[in-house]
């Protein structure tokens, strides 16, 4: 009776205990970043070690997504486009995040605006297993349109990425030393991805930089420079006191460290301006009351591994802050116009001759541009001074400055604090306001109109022809709203859901604005750009969960 | 027609029951033979019966026979039959005595009513002659007793059942696991089933319908969203029975129905936004069992049942549909999966059948 009753009884335990639930289940989407990627926005998944590809162009979208496999941990996505890096450069619009080294060669773009890459970089930091080796390495992968990758393993974790401005090459940097399985961690140890090339024994490559002193603090890429006969960009490294450089078109090549630069055993560098034709590189640091100027000329030493060297110049300034400079010509001569504080320096770099001129209103960023002014019609060089936090700009004719001062120098009062500008087409920029509002300033007829806004608005997104700029809430409301710059004309649309993050899609004629929301299981808004309206919009949800049960 | 035969019975039954005591008590029996002719006063008079037990002495004249009058005996049946009670010691013409019964006549019966028939009185007895009062004990009409109800053979049909049951169906689709952390989704419900037929000898055919419904909840992805399942099933089907013992009976059980399916989604991480959607699922099973009850002869006959078998389902996509109204922005929602609702099932029940 008792065997009969424990038997009974385990059968009980077995029927109502028996089945097992399906773990996966157990774990949610984590969304740690998003790109576009031709017609797709990619949501990157850190916990499911996956992309997933959601199609937002189709006439009719549908809330499934395409998963593309990853190494464990991945962390961010950039497009493969120029200048692309990680962390970004542009910082919100409220924000004023932008600072000169994250954008050190002035040529950054919004991030997001534009047609969408054809290629998105996911970096993700691998796995291990109990003994501390790597079961799934850290890659940098590349993930075509067609949804093909190529994996780049790596020998460490990185933090960092910048990519060159015909985005061939990929620079990581940076990394972890918390919360590493490693013992030892190397902060010098720089990875170079030729994305041109499959994967292979030396693609990556990977080395330590010779530390200049300190650990890498940031990387640039240079735009193309005319190197003893051949285009080619460097890498510039800065240290905590000096400035490495390394030739990655010939990475086994050594890397040099650039004596001389640090001040005071710092070396900050606010701003680097290329000379791509006579392959020089100028240098606006902090605290120094000079212009370094990095020149390439051709080895002479034959046994020397790189074939170019560098000699380092002073041009003085005599003034203390600058933090931007703008090289222009001059009756065929090749002049600096340096930024600091209310002061504009001229330097002739052919003779290290220098001016100022003092200016009413105080400027950090300079910004070269090609156009009018309502004085004259002529269409030459001139320069727009400005600084955020300001609240004015200021338009500088570069003709004759040295000699006629302040005459050259117009102001214009915004009455608005400045927080960003963005290069527009026609000679507009896009002026992104503190505390909300948008305008545009025209640079011919030096004109603003501002736009006010109630909130603090997103990044902008700026269609290829610049007819018209998105903005939306910034993690705090459900608006999202566009301005049209030649005309002003306005437009807003109430969606359904708070505004988290927002893309533009240019594919053919076809332009739709795609919301992101802040929702687990994946929630989008599709606008269509050019009727926006809510009964042409379009709301997924969902998709990060498409096809949980079976999965 | 009716009245006559039923009359005719009585009468036969009247009959029976004197002759009964005529043969019980042979020395004091009437010479009458025949049942006096009854009139339709003497069917008034049959109306007031007399106490049980009390039997008034009337005169008795021989009654002629003939035929009865149909109105009368249409129109008092109970009259009709006026069988003849035992005789008692002599009483004064027209005064009415009680007398007791004798033990010998049918003790056991109660009197019949009493009727006094004018024949009786007017008509000489046999053996006394022409003019001369003689007094007999008024011949009383008893009815006869009420036929002893035969004890009721055991009952063995139990044609209606009522079933409370409940029935773990094995889920061992990917798609139920978004609802519950185990394989057993359990129905609960009630059926009733009522025989149509013997297919064979012990062997009926019922039809049963029932309804029951299930339910389930469940968190997942991280506690972020809360799937729950509800569901309605109806049900028909056909139940074969074999007595194969007084208290046990296998059988065999099919059905057909329809589920009406409903999922609720609600995301608890970010916006609370919650989803349904709603399916009719058809779904039939087969099984068998045993049934076992208590077989003792009660009006209703509680029992147990225990059935194993295999249930089959249309199965259900899992969407979260979220509600278009007019002031929304028009939305589609993924598609999770699908609940596949087929899979073993065993079934207990307990029921009562009358």
């Amino acid at each position: 009776m008792r065997a009969k009753s424990t038997a009974a009884l385990a059968l009980l335990a077995l029927v109502l205990g028996c089945g097992h639930r399906d773990a996966g289940l157990e774990v949610a989407p984590r969304i740690v970043d998003r790109a576009r990627l031709g017609n797709e926005l990619l949501f990157v998944d850190a916990n499911h070690s996956e992309v997933d590809a959601l199609d937002v162009t189709t006439a009719d979208p549908t809330p499934s997504v395409a998963r593309i496999h990853v190494s464990a941990n991945p962390k961010f996505a950039i497009e493969r486009k120029g200048w692309a890096s990680f962390p970004g450069s542009s910082g919100g619009a409220g924000g004023g995040g932008q600072t000169a080294w994250r954008d050190p060669l002035g040529l950054g773009e919004p991030e997001g605006s534009g047609i969408p890459a054809e290629e998105v970089l996911v970096l993700s930091d691998g796995s291990r297993d109990g003994s501390g080796e790597y079961i799934d390495k850290p890659t940098l992968a590349a993930i075509h349109v067609d949804h093909t990758v190529r994996n780049y393993e790596l020998s460490a974790a990185y933090s960092q990425m910048r990519l060159s401005e015909d985005a061939r090459f990929a620079i990581l940097w940076g990394q972890q030393s918390s919360g590493s399985e490693d013992l030892l961690s190397n902060p010098n140890r720089v990875a170079l991805v030729d994305l041109e090339a499959e994967p292979g024994a030396t693609n990556p490559y990977e080395r330590t930089l010779k530390a200049a002193g300190g650990n890498i603090s940031d990387v640039l890429l240079t735009p193309p420079l005319a190197i003893a006969g051949q285009s080619r960009p460097v890498a510039l490294f800065s240290f905590g006191n000096g400035l490495g450089i390394w030739d990655i078109t010939n990475p086994t090549h050594e890397d040099i460290t650039a004596e001389g630069l640090s001040v005071a055993g710092t070396f900050l560098l606010n701003r680097v301006v290329a000379d791509a034709p006579n392959a020089k590189l100028y240098l606006v640091q902090q605290n120094l009351t000079d212009l370094r100027v990095l020149s390439f000329g051709v080895a002479e030493d034959p046994a020397a591994t790189n074939d170019f060297r560098i000699s380092l110049n002073q041009l003085p300034l005599a003034l203390s802050g600058a933090s931007d400079m703008v090289p222009y010509t001059e009756a065929g001569a090749t002049n600096v116009l340096v930024a600091a504080g209310n002061r504009l320096a001229i330097v002739h770099t052919n003779d290290s001759r220098f001016g100022q001129v003092v200016m009413t209103a105080t400027a950090e960023r300079l910004f070269s541009f090609e156009g009018r002014s309502p004085n004259d019609n002529d269409t030459k060089q001139r320069v727009l001074a400005w600084g955020a936090g300001r609240t004015a700009v200021s338009f500088v004719e570069l003709n004759n400055l040295e000699n006629a001062g302040t005459k050259n120098v117009e102001q214009l009062p915004l009455g608005y604090t400045l927080s960003n500008l963005v290069p527009l087409p026609n000679n507009l920029m896009l002026a992104v306001l503190s505390g909300g509002g948008i305008g545009t300033i025209d640079l011919n007829s030096r004109r603003f109109k501002p736009l006010s806004a109630t909130i603090a608005l997103s990044s902008p997104l700026i269609e290829s022809d610049a007819h018209r700029i998105w903005v939306g809430g910034n993690g705090s409301d459900s608006r999202v709203g566009y301005f049209e710059p030649a005309t002003l004309a306005t437009g807003s649309l109430r969606l359904d859901d708070i505004v988290q993050e927002m893309f533009l899609f240019e594919t053919g004629s076809e332009r739709r604005v795609v919301v992101a929301h802040n929702n687990p299981i994946g929630s989008v808004t599709i606008v269509d750009a050019e009727k926006a309206t809510r009964a042409s919009s379009r709301a997924l949800v969902g998709f990060l969960v498409d096809g949980l049960v079976n999965r | 027609m009716k009245a006559i035969a039923k009359s005719t019975s009585l009468l036969l039954g009247g009959w029976y029951c004197m002759a009964n005591a005529a043969l019980a008590q042979p020395a004091t029996q009437a010479p009458a033979a025949q049942p006096p002719p009854v009139t339709a006063k003497k069917v008034t008079e049959a109306k007031k019966p007399v106490p049980a037990a009390v039997v008034k002495p009337v005169a008795v004249a021989p009654a002629p026979s003939g035929p009865v009058p149909e109105g009368a005996a249409a129109a008092s049946p109970a009259a009709a039959p006026a069988p003849v009670a035992p005789m008692a010691p002599a009483a004064p013409a027209g005064t009415a005595a009680t007398t007791m019964p004798s033990p010998n006549a049918l003790p056991a019966a109660p009197p019949f009513p009493v009727s006094e028939t004018e024949a009786s009185r007017s008509r000489p007895m046999l053996g006394v002659a022409p003019g001369q009062q003689f007094l007999v004990p008024r011949v009383i009409a008893v009815e006869p007793p009420e036929p002893a109800e035969p004890p009721r053979p055991p009952k063995v049909n139990y044609p209606i059942g009522l079933e409370l049951n409940i029935m773990p169906v094995w889920q061992t689709s990917a798609g139920y696991d978004l609802f519950s952390s185990n394989d057993i989704s359990t129905r609960v419900g009630v059926a009733a089933d009522v025989d149509l037929f013997d297919v064979a000898d012990k062997t009926p055919l019922s039809v049963e319908a029932g309804w029951s419904t299930e339910s389930q909840t469940q968190l997942s992805l991280a506690s972020q969203l809360e799937a729950k399942m509800a569901a309605n099933n109806v049900h028909g089907g056909l139940k074969l029975r074999y007595q194969l013992l007084p208290f046990l009976a296998p059988h065999l059980h099919m059905a057909v129905g329809a589920t009406s399916l409903k999922a609720t989604y609600a995301i608890k991480g970010g916006t609370n936004q919650q989803f349904e959607s709603q399916e009719w699922l058809a779904f039939g099973f087969v099984g068998a069992g045993v049934t076992a009850t208590i077989p003792a002869p009660l009006v209703v006959r509680p029992g147990v049942t225990l059935e194993g078998g295999y249930l089959v389902s249309e199965s259900m996509p899992l969407r979260f549909e979220p509600g278009n109204s007019g002031q929304l922005i028009p939305a589609s929602g993924a598609n999770l999966g699908t609940l596949a609702r087929s899979g073993p099932y065993m079934r207990i029940g307990l029921f009562l059948r009358y």
